[in-house]
């Protein structure tokens, strides 16, 4: 951390970036201490991360999208020193170079399912976000669910809505957590097959968080905390 | 379109519901605190209009605004009557421009016969301004039972040129001296007025001489007018007629301006309190304002760590809670603004065909408008805290699941 030069979004670097982790660990309190493993994925690696309730991924998978930011240790992605202390600048990376697909969706409840997307999109500070929202929606097969507000949506419909917001504004880094959560085993397959292909139609990195071990077993690439003693409690 | 905007309209439509009281709670408190005093100020307005051909009104001792609502405006009986030398005394004396007689007692169709001279046409706001009661239809009066009728009158009554009617005793319809309800004289109308908003509009204009056969007065000494409309050539010399009148006791002068002074007096009198309880009108509304922008506060705060974990600074959801209180406050006020126009505007037609002259449009003043417009700062007052706790709240407060 210390010493960490201050790196500029460059804005033409929207996908295709390597993304390293370096000594990373995170304190949760007084009680928690988080530690992890060093990650050294190339540009469009596809990963997932799995263990036991309580080891620590979805902290993992905050640190790597610079919400939080670790207690020793540092993350990279291509030029960016996520783990910069300067906020405005995680926030950049953020709205530029990250989809987050939320374990529990967070779509807003009084938006319609192509508001949610332009609503990732405006903030990203993307030209035409309307249009490329319903662009989104569209590959994503929700063409005829543009207007419905999410309650009016399958959990599966949701969830794709958020892949929509999350990959809409053509991140370099996809970040999912556990994306079969909600569904029965036929949808999980055909989500886990939508996720990949979308990341590989972006070029993005993608890292999916599961205690699935049917979703895990679908990765080449894959880190288990806990179990290999990396991701201890202390 | 800016993304707080674009959020804040969403956010707002989302709990249109809770807008809806909010936006209901500003306009009312606006509306309330703004009719009565767009009101009066028509009133004010309408009134000074109709009392500006002449300087001083002349009538019989008594209450100076008993003798304009009568003598100028037809609405009340008189003070009493004065002896017509008065009236023969001004016109003749040096100084005076125009002296105009009014004589009362007469009503058709509970239009006031106005028994006058042919000064009266004469009558202007400023010395070089055209006449300010002209002619429409016809001409002005020449000889006894001749009419000249108010535009509204006319209308009213279905008055033509040429159409004849019978007068009746008293200012309104059927009143005193049962046994002799009409006269044997018959008017016959001759001109019609164009309309001036003012309550000539309802007069039916004839000459004094008219007025005093038909009361039997024939010979001078009992002859007698109203009131005299008294316009001088000099501005001093309006101060030494009110003193020279007043002085002779047999006359009251009233100062128009003076009179509407007394009646503003008492008037703001009046507003001071309602000033008062509008003030705590919009104090209900603010809170009103304050809870909506609490009641919001988790919902907010979803939305607000999420714009925050998809990378929004901290002035865009500050911005957000500022905006949104902006423009509920924003709609309120300005519909309380409509609304306080709409109602004093039809509010003053109503008021104003009661009183016989036609009330200008509300007339919406800064000092007026900014008492509604305060409402905004203190909204945005209101917006403060919960805007800073957007700005400070973490982006992951709500999206840890579980
Ligand atoms: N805000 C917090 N304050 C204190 N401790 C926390 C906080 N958030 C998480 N923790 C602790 O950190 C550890 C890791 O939490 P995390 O949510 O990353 O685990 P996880 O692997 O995602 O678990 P799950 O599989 O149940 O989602 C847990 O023991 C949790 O209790
Ligand atoms: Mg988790």
């Amino acid at each position: 951390m210390s010493g960490a030069t201050t790196v500029a979004l460059p804005p033409d670097i929207r996908t295709g970036s390597a993304l390293t982790t370096h000594g990373l660990s995170f304190q949760h309190g007084r009680e928690v201490t988080l530690t992890y493993p060093d990650l050294h994925l190339p540009a469009g690696a596809q990963l997932t991360i799995t263990g036991p309730s309580g080891t620590g991924k979805t902290t993992l998978l905050h640190l790597l999208a610079g919400l939080l930011r670790p207690t020793t240790g540092e993350v990279r992605f291509g030029p960016t020193l996520v783990s910069a202390p300067q906020e405005g600048l995680r926030e950049a990376f953020r709205r530029t170079q990250v989809g987050y697909v939320f374990q529990d969706f967070h779509l807003m409840p009084g938006l319609s399912a192509l508001e949610n997307v332009e609503l990732g999109l405006r903030v990203a500070g993307t030209a035409q976000p309307h249009a490329k929202a319903k662009a989104a929606l569209e590959r994503l097969d929700l063409g005829k669910r543009l207007h419905h507000a999410p309650h009016q949506l399958s959990t599966g419909e949701r969830q794709r809505v958020a892949l929509a917001r999350a990959v809409a504004h053509s991140p370099g880094l996809l970040l999912v957590d556990e994306p079969t959560a909600h569904l029965d085993r036929s949808r999980a397959g055909a989500a886990l097959d939508l996720l990949c292909e979308t990341a590989d139609q972006l070029g993005a990195t993608l890292i999916v968080v599961t205690h699935d071990p049917l979703v895990a077993g679908a990765f080449a690439q894959r880190i288990e905390l806990g179990e290999l003693g990396l991701g201890d409690k202390q | 379109m800016n993304t707080s905007l674009w959020i804040a309209i969403r956010a707002l439509r989302a709990r249109r519901g809770a807008l809806l009281l909010t936006v209901l709670a500003v306009a009312l408190a606006t509306a309330t605190a703004l009719t009565v005093p767009l009101v009066s100020r028509q009133v004010e307005r309408g009134a000074q209009d109709a009392a500006q051909v002449f300087d001083l009104l002349i009538a019989a001792p008594g209450s100076p605004t008993q003798a304009l609502t009568s003598s100028l405006f037809y609405l009340d009986a008189p003070n009493g009557n004065l002896p017509a030398s008065v009236y023969q005394d001004l016109k003749t004396s040096p100084g005076t421009r125009r002296a105009v007689p009014i004589g009362l007692g007469d009503n058709h169709l509970g239009f006031p016969v106005v028994g006058t001279s042919t000064a009266f046409f004469d009558q202007r706001i400023k010395p070089k301004d055209p006449p300010y009661f002209r002619v429409a239809q016809g001409r002005i009066f020449g000889t006894e039972h001749e009419v000249v009728a108010g535009a509204r009158a006319a209308r009213e009554a279905g008055l033509r040129l040429g159409t004849t009617f019978k007068g009746a005793h008293g200012l309104e319809e059927a009143e005193q001296h049962e046994d002799e309800v009409e006269h044997e004289g018959v008017y016959r109308v001759v001109g019609i007025l164009q309309p001036t908003g003012g309550p000539v509009d309802r007069a039916l204009l004839t000459p004094i001489e008219t007025i005093w056969e038909a009361h039997g007065q024939l010979t001078p000494a009992s002859q007698q007018v109203t009131a005299v409309l008294y316009t001088s050539e000099q501005l001093a010399g309006i101060y030494t007629t009110v003193q020279r009148i007043n002085a002779g006791g047999k006359a009251m002068a009233v100062l128009p301006g003076q009179v509407f002074a007394q009646a503003r007096d008492v008037l703001a009198q009046g507003q001071a309190a309602y000033a008062g309880l509008s003030l705590l009108v919009l104090g209900i509304a603010a809170l009103t304002v304050w809870l909506g922008v609490h009641a919001a506060t988790l919902e907010r705060q979803r939305t607000v760590a999420l714009l925050r974990a998809l990378g929004a600074g901290r002035p865009t959801v500050f911005g957000l809670v500022l905006t949104e209180t902006l423009l509920t406050v924003t709609l309120g006020v300005l519909l309380g603004l409509g609304l306080a126009l709409l109602v004093s505007g039809t509010g003053g037609q109503v008021l104003g065909s009661r009183l016989g002259f036609v009330l200008p449009a509300p007339q919406l003043t800064w000092p007026l408008a900014l008492r509604a417009l305060a409402l905004i700062p203190l909204g945005l007052l209101a917006a403060l805290p919960p805007a800073i706790g957007a700005a400070r709240l973490s982006p992951l407060r709500y999206l840890s699941s579980s």
